[in-house]
């Protein structure tokens, strides 16, 4: 179980002005075991700044993150990341980027090769292994990077706003897929989205977040059957029932911080 | 294939270019003073005489050994030296006064005092080739390190590399765009100097052989030494082009313009 307690940032502002920014005010919430959970909010709640401190990247001011009763204090086996934009060494082909996470492992080569194998396979990118990221799509690309963090084999994947800059027909089928994998290895995951749509199809549960400074505004549950097909849970009436609830939980938001 | 498709492909264009440039050369060349001025066919029965007598080859090998001994150290000292600079803040400090100083004063001016200290040997002109080739490639590589992008190094630090292996496995490789820039800047530079070393000591070599001819007034024989180095300039230009690609393919559309 992941479990972030009372985390807050802040950071120095711009030259000129006085003070701290509050990034980060007191965020807490819980993920069980095997759950999908979202992380939900426009921009400048600090979404991507919660998901550093979950990676163990940078430490919070306040507060503490606990895996399975385990106080995080840096990055760790147990946490693994999928980038923004991938994050994809260049230089590397799609096999040894899925390696590279591995090479900090007590792991030798072939054992390496293996594993990788494994994974490009299950992102569906078998046949791909000796192409170099600028020579694949960028949907590839973010597949490769979910086949690099879950070659180490993590209980947690952590994921920041990974089909972003992905269009829309290519990031309808990675979220699929996605789910697809996430059924198959049974991980955890925590996924960082400003997309309504993209929270509700994927998730179990969404932290809604509400800016400056960032704190959570609402969990919500998302009572979609699974296994879920973009086809059919888009135009459902549960599924716009939950995206409604969001939509009007946002709208009193911004009633409340105009601007 | 039709008129207009033959007329607008580009090496065609080149040949038929160098063609005439050569035709309207030869033409004028003739009608002027010898000593003044060559052309085209004199110049090639003097190529045929220097090389059956094998002064060309010989001066050629004696530049080279001095071309490939100072790059090659340039090369090897420099990439060393920038990496240093660009991942540890104390030694960018304790050398960027001199690397700033040195890049900026035109080399040649150090020419009379590297005589000084080595002779009119071998020793002066790899010295001199290595002081101009040297910088480029410190500067670039040390550029490179600086210029790897912060969330890669990131991506190490999720992982859990430490300082040494990130230096390993992303900076080091992350830099070598740069440094492949810094070698293929140096490389012209390198041919300057080896010369430039050359015409100083006036021995041997090709920039020694262009001295000679020039003092002989053998202006066909002088100007063979010159089309030699042209011809060397643009092999190895193109080399270092190739090997740009090979050690970095995935800069192909962002490549470093310098």
């Amino acid at each position: 179980m992941l479990v972030v307690d009372g985390v807050s940032k802040s950071f120095a502002r711009s030259r000129g002005e006085h003070g701290r920014l509050l990034v980060l005010d007191g965020i807490s919430f819980a993920v069980r075991d095997h759950e999908f959970v979202s992380v939900l909010g426009p921009s400048g709640c600090g979404k991507t700044t919660l998901i550093r401190i979950l990676v163990g990247l940078v430490p919070p001011d306040s507060g503490e993150i606990h895996v399975d009763g385990r106080r995080v204090a840096g990055p760790g086996p147990d946490r693994c990341m999928v980038f923004q934009n991938s994050g994809l060494l260049p230089w590397r082909t799609v096999q040894a980027n899925v390696e590279f996470g591995l090479e900090v492992l007590d792991m030798d080569a072939p054992a390496r090769a293996v594993r990788a194998g494994q994974y490009i396979e299950l992102v569906g990118l078998k046949g791909f292994e000796r192409y170099f990221p600028h020579e694949i799509s960028g949907g590839m690309q973010q597949r490769v990077g979910i086949a690099r963090a879950l070659a180490r084999d993590p209980k947690i994947l952590l994921m920041d706003e990974p089909f972003g800059a992905i269009d829309a027909q290519t990031r309808e089928q990675l979220q699929e897929e996605l789910l697809r994998i996430w059924a198959e290895t049974r991980k955890t995951v925590l996924f960082v989205t400003h997309s309504i749509d993209e929270a509700v199809f994927l998730s179990d549960r969404i932290v809604l977040l509400e800016p400056h400074p960032g704190r959570v505004a609402r969990v919500i549950d998302v009572p979609l059957p699974r296994p879920r097909l973009s086809l059919d849970v888009q135009d459902s009436p549960a599924f716009a029932a939950v995206r409604h609830e969001i939509r009007g939980a946002l709208r009193a938001m911004r009633a409340l911080k105009p601007g | 294939m039709k008129l207009s498709s033959w007329g607008s492909s580009p090496n065609v264009i080149r040949i038929a270019s160098v063609v005439a440039f050569l035709a309207v050369w030869e033409v004028l060349g003739r009608r002027v003073d010898p000593v003044l001025m060559s052309y085209p066919s004199a110049i090639m029965v003097a190529f045929v005489k220097l090389v059956a007598s094998g002064e060309l080859v010989r001066e050629l090998l004696r530049s080279m050994q001095a071309f490939v001994a100072g790059f090659g150290l340039s090369i090897v000292l420099g990439i060393v030296l920038g990496i240093l600079m660009g991942a540890y803040r104390r030694v960018e400090y304790a050398l960027d006064p001199f690397i700033n100083a040195l890049y900026s004063t035109p080399n040649v001016a150090l020419i009379p005092l590297v005589m000084l200290w080595l002779g009119l040997g071998l020793k002066t002109k790899i010295a001199v080739v290595f002081l101009i080739a040297f910088f480029p490639i410190v500067v670039s590589t040390f550029s490179g390190v600086k210029n790897v992008s912060g969330s890669l190094v990131e991506i190490g630090r999720a992982f859990g590399f430490g300082e040494a292996q990130i230096l390993w496995k992303i900076i080091l490789p992350g830099s070598i765009p740069f440094i492949a820039t810094g070698v293929r800047l140096a490389v012209g530079r390198a041919v300057v100097g080896m010369v430039v070393a050359e015409f100083f000591t006036a021995i041997n070599g090709l920039g020694g052989m262009i001295i000679k001819y020039s003092n002989n007034f053998e202006t066909d024989r002088m100007f063979v030494p010159i089309i030699v180095l042209a011809l060397f300039g643009v092999g190895l230009t193109e080399l270092v082009k190739v090997f740009e690609r090979r050690v970095a393919p995935w800069k192909e559309t962002e490549r470093v313009q310098l």
